[in-house]
């Protein structure tokens, strides 16, 4: 479904003499329709970034990405654009990823007056349909995201990006900023969506837990390079690259720390 | 419920549409009848002989009234007698005047077909009226008045003035700036609250009748039925040009005929220009080093004598680029004319050995560091106190050559700038040298002398000088209107003066004055003008056929 | 959201601050070392005999203490009486209103076409943020604003003005106006370049403050997310981007317009523009306290109301700020 050869994103800063500062370098990965890969990586480490150039809403420096059979990167603005619909992202932070102007319903039904996905009415009952999908309270739609709990934002973000039905999603963290219980409604949520949907999805976590629950293949990033790659069972069960093992040790210890504590 | 966003913005684009439309048809409009305008205003039709002049304020031409605040508009109210720059009194509402021995009973014959511009005529009672009127409604310029006891009509053209004490200086106060204009009885005698009257009709005798005060502009137009030497040009039109850059711009393109008080380096760039002429206005402004005898060390007399020779006024008045430098007791010599002591020229010359040697055998010394100690072991220090209000150049000018020449003296000179006027009279109070500086219309005649003096109406001056014989001498000057006497005291005054050095005089300074030569034939109208809106050079001014 | 029992308390709260500014100008202006008297009189002569300046104090009010100035100070201005200027012997509230027409020809146009110019050219610029063109309009605002504004006015005049004759060298009116009386095309053809100026000089204000409203928008996860929608950059820009950027300018724009009122110095002495500004700096020069009482008077009612419209737009523009609210 989608293919990422040897992608690259640096910034350049210093105003004379001009230093790159890699954020992603080289990275290749693929996914397959329908399908779920992992994401991990500490904090900082590019996985934002790649997952946003994935869907090229960040430009990358170098690299190729091939989006079910289209080459992403050469495709100019308008023809993308008639791509938005079939990939969409679920940001980490719900805090700004809604415009603060808008009613959560206008900014769900946006994307659908854009592609003029249904007619005045039937939208409606759309955005209605979808708040139900998510589980959000109809009532809400003509609330403003600052009126709303962190788990109802990204809700109404999910809403949002399965809005027009992709083929695929990106969900960056989409639980970091959120408690618990919270956290496993919205997976569930997720895991029945893809289901009933067919999505193929980009799930990024720091937490490899999640991951190993969420996810068939991943992949792990250190400082902007792929590390690890493959099967999510296999590499949980016996990691190759000494940054996993790391990862996955400081995983457990945390998780002695919480046992003990309760 | 989604449809409205995108019409409304549909919407507002069209209003912005319109009003870029809007804005552009406004400007191409204004372009064309812009130009038009400009063609027309820059090509003047040469029949007019209105001449241009620009004023600095607004505020300066449109006072409330010209009983608060006198004599504006220029040319259109007079005195009864107007003052020449060689210290003489040309005839204005009054054509002679007899002045008792004592110097107490003025008498004025006034002109006998004087009247007002709308045709009422002029008689004593005006000049009664102006007295008596100003004082009782307190107006600000009663002040000048002050002396005057009464003001009495023996008929119609003789007014007759009687002051409170004798005081031969009279003239001189009723003339010089501000001076005191006669304003008609008919028009004020209604008026219940002068001090916040709109006058705006402005009835005067003078040569010129106030014609309109209208968007930055006030024109007057010549009293075609003015009982002395009409005038040539049709009209005076004052312009507002409030930054004097633009006001050398006017001159330059013809938009004004006259620019006044240029610097001299402006009229450096403007000399070659084609039809633009300048000339000098001699002294018009004068400075002296004073010094305040109520404090350390300017109460030494040796102090103030040795200081008479540390003062560079040929190196101080070449810095100006004006002026001249001051040889006399009097600031303006040129200007007090005969009153000047023909024994003192050539006073107080430049000399710091001498300076010196003053100050060694007063029993000053210095320390091994060069500094000046006084007689009790001081280091002699002083501080000036410099007003920042008062924009001119000159004074900083003064101070550094001060500064350098009293530093060599082994004197710490330093200074501190106010920006108020208040307080900087207070600075002077309480320091011991100060700079003075004068227009010239403070300081021309022996009345200058009394600056000095103190009297029982000027209880302490500037100077804190305090001289018994000096103070007497004047009293006799006052009191008599013997012209010889007056110059015989008046040279004693100034050998006094000489004598215990209250003051230094440094030089005067000039007003340059630029105007069109392809317009008027000249404006250096002989001495005794030192405006360029004085009512004798308008009169006088011929303009280029 | 405003609710109206806020708006009244609100209101409310604006008298007093009136109260309070009006007291402290009051203060301020008379603690002010020098009076008009000592400025006035000291111009004419040097000496003065004591009783006639003493005269001259009582009768402008100058010999009371300060209290009982301000006393009747306060009950002149609740019966609506500003007093008489000292200056010019007349009322100051016609006087300020004169003069504030003649600086609003040329600062109301000035202010709105600088305000949305400014508005315009920052939300390009910061909309290609980082680009070629977005630099060099930076730059170009950075040197432009680096250089004093009385400086650009005597170089328009020398340009304009003078050398290619376009426009008059200031005034308002040609001399035309003593024969046929005040033109309106005259006037605006004598204020467009110190419009043009005025103008120039606000958008750059503008123009910055819009710029780093619009980078600091476009950097939100929101304007990301309306591109993921497939909205194309145009509906981005206008729906998402300029909305939220916007917010920021409508406080400053509003205290902007109430800064009409203080006119502006350089402008006008460049122009010879009879305005506002002039007159406040020569009131300042001369200690004429009732105007100046006057024009502050004028400005804290103006600036106190702007306080009150931008709170009330910002507040319906704004769905995140709710007036009186829990
Ligand atoms: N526009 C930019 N300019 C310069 N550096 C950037 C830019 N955007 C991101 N970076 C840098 O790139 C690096 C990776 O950022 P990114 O957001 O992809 O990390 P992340 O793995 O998602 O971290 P987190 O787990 O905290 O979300 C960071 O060090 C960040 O500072
Ligand atoms: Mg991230």
């Amino acid at each position: 479904m989608i293919e990422l050869t040897s992608v690259s994103k640096y910034y350049s800063s210093g105003f004379l003499c001009r230093k790159r500062a890699y954020v992603v370098n080289d990275v290749s990965l693929a996914i397959r329709k329908g399908e779920t890969l992992g994401l991990a990586g500490e904090s900082g480490s590019g996985k934002s970034t790649l997952a946003r150039m994935m869907i090229r809403l960040v430009e990358p420096s170098a690299g190729r990405i091939v989006f079910d059979g289209i080459d992403l990167l050469a495709l100019k603005k308008p023809a993308l654009r008639q791509l938005r619909p079939r990939m969409q992202i679920v940001f980490q932070d719900p805090d700004t990823s809604l415009d603060p102007r808008l009613t959560i319903g206008a900014s769900v039904a946006e994307p659908l007056v854009v592609w003029q996905k249904a007619g005045r009415h039937e939208r409606d009952d759309r955005v209605i349909e979808l708040f139900g999908m998510v589980g959000l309270q109809p009532e809400l739609a003509d609330r403003r995201p600052f009126e709303l709990s962190g788990g109802q934002k990204q809700r109404a973000a999910l809403a949002r990006a399965i809005a027009l039905e992709p083929e695929f999603l990106v969900l960056d963290e989409p639980t970091a900023a959120l408690d618990l219980s919270v956290q496993a409604q919205i997976l569930s949520l997720v895991q029945v969506l893809q289901k009933r949907m067919n999505l193929t999805l980009l799930f990024i976590s720091h937490d490899l837990q999640l991951i190993g629950r969420m996810s068939d293949s991943m992949a792990v990033l250190h400082e902007g390079r792929l590390v690890e790659s493959g099967k999510t069972d296999a590499i949980l069960r016996r990691p190759s690259d000494p940054y996993t093992i790391r990862l996955l040790e400081a995983a457990r210890e945390s998780e002695e720390w919480f046992g003990k504590d309760k | 419920m989604e449809q409205k966003p995108d019409l409304k913005r549909n919407r507002i684009i069209i209003y912005a549409c319109l009003c870029i439309i809007g804005i552009a048809a406004i400007c191409v409009a204004a372009w064309g009848t812009g130009s038009g305008t400009a063609a027309g205003s820059v090509t003047k039709t040469p029949s007019t002989t209105e001449v241009i002049i620009p004023e600095d304020s607004s505020s300066s031409i449109t006072y409330s009234s010209n009983m608060q605040k006198g004599g504006t508009p220029p040319g259109v109210y007079q005195g009864l007698v107007i003052k020449d720059l060689n210290g003489t009194f040309d005839p204005a509402l009054a054509e002679s005047w007899d002045i008792s021995a004592d110097a107490k009973v003025w008498t004025f014959h006034l002109v006998k077909d004087a009247s007002w511009s709308d045709g009422v005529p002029f008689t004593c009672a005006d000049v009664k009226f102006t007295n008596d009127y100003m004082k009782a409604n307190n107006l600000t310029l009663a002040y000048v008045l002050h002396d005057v006891e009464t003001v009495d009509c023996p008929d119609d053209n003789t007014a007759v003035v009687t002051l409170k004490t004798s005081y031969s200086g009279f003239l001189d106060q009723i003339s010089r700036q501000p001076g005191i204009t006669i304003s008609p009885q008919h028009i004020w005698q209604n008026i219940t609250d002068p001090q916040h009257y709109e006058d705006n009709q402005f009835i005067g005798t003078g040569p010129f009748v106030f014609d309109q005060d209208t968007a930055g502009y006030v024109r007057l137009l010549r009293n075609d039925a003015y009982y002395g030497k009409k005038a040539q040009v049709t009209g005076v039109v004052l312009k507002v040009i409030t930054n004097p850059d633009s006001q050398v711009l006017a001159l330059k393109n013809g938009e004004v005929d006259v620019v006044s008080d240029i610097t001299p380096a402006v009229a450096e760039s403007l000399k070659g220009e084609k039809n633009i002429a300048m000339y000098t206005i001699n002294d018009t402004g004068a400075y002296e080093v004073a010094f305040n005898l109520g404090q350390y060390p300017s109460n030494i007399t040796a102090f103030r004598k040795a200081m008479s020779h540390a003062v560079n006024r040929d190196l101080i008045s070449s810095l100006f680029g004006t002026g001249r430098p001051t040889e006399t007791t009097f600031l303006v010599p040129s200007l007090a004319g005969s009153y000047v002591n023909p024994a003192d020229v050539g006073m107080y010359n430049y000399n710091l050995t001498e300076a010196r040697e003053i100050l060694k055998s007063a029993g000053f010394t210095w320390d091994n560091e060069g500094t000046l100690l006084s007689p009790d072991g001081k280091a002699v220090t002083l501080t000036i106190p410099m007003n920042t209000l008062s924009s001119d150049s000159n004074i900083q000018k003064i101070v550094s050559v001060l500064k350098n020449d009293w530093g060599t003296l082994g004197i710490k000179v330093s200074t501190v700038a106010y920006e108020d006027k208040k307080q900087y009279r207070k600075a002077v109070g309480a320091n011991a040298v100060f700079i003075d500086s004068f227009p010239v219309t403070l300081h021309d005649d022996a009345d200058a002398l009394s600056d000095f003096a103190v009297t029982p109406l000027q209880e302490t001056n500037y100077y804190n000088y305090n001289n018994a014989r000096y103070n007497a001498l004047l009293d006799s000057i006052h009191n008599t209107a013997d012209q010889q006497a007056i110059l015989r005291m008046a040279y004693q005054l100034q050998d006094i003066l000489a004598e215990d050095i209250p003051t230094v005089p440094i030089c005067t300074s000039d007003t340059i004055v630029a105007y069109r030569s392809d317009r008027f034939t000249g404006w250096d109208l002989g001495p005794g003008y030192y405006t360029v809106t004085d009512p004798r050079v308008l009169t006088n001014l011929t303009p280029v056929q | 959201m405003i609710d109206g029992q806020y708006l009244l308390r609100r209101i409310g709260y604006s008298g007093a601050a009136f109260f309070v500014c009006v007291s402290i100008t009051f203060f301020i202006l008379h603690l002010m070392p020098g009076d008009y008297i000592t400025n006035y009189l000291l111009s004419l002569s040097n000496t003065l005999p004591k009783e006639v300046v003493a005269q001259f104090y009582q009768q402008y009010g100058l010999d009371r203490p300060p209290w009982e100035q301000y006393l009747i100070y306060i009950y002149n201005i609740l019966q609506g009486q500003w007093g008489y200027s000292y200056q010019y012997g007349l009322p100051v509230f016609p006087l300020i209103m004169e003069k504030l027409t003649w600086s609003l020809v040329i600062l109301l146009p000035a202010v709105l076409f600088g305000i949305i110019i400014g508005i315009v050219l920052g939300a390009w610029s910061g909309w290609r943020s980082g680009g070629k063109k977005d630099l060099a309009l930076f730059n170009f605002m950075i040197v432009f604003r680096a250089i004093p504004e009385f400086w650009w006015a005597i170089m328009a005049v020398w340009v304009f003005a003078f050398s290619l004759q376009w426009f008059p060298l200031g005034g308002f009116s040609s001399i035309s106006v003593l024969d046929s009386g005040l033109d309106p095309w005259d006037v605006l053809y004598h204020a467009i370049l110190p419009i043009c100026l005025m103008t120039s000089f606000v958008a750059t204000g503008n123009y910055y403050v819009m710029r780093n409203s619009m980078i600091a928008v476009i950097g939100e996860d929101y304007i990301t997310t309306a591109r993921a929608k497939g909205l194309d950059e145009h509906a981005v820009l206008w729906n998402h981007a300029l909305k939220n950027a916007l917010l920021p300018m409508v406080t400053m724009t509003t205290f902007q317009v109430a800064g009409i009122i203080m006119g502006n110095v350089f402008i006008e002495t460049v122009f010879s523009w009879p305005g506002i500004g002039l007159l406040t700096t020569e009131a300042l020069t001369m200690r004429d306290l009732p105007l100046l009482e006057g024009i502050f008077l004028l400005d804290a009612l103006m600036t106190i109301g702007a306080m009150l419209v931008a709170d009330i737009l910002v507040s319906y523009l704004d769905p995140r700020i709710r007036m009186g609210g829990q």
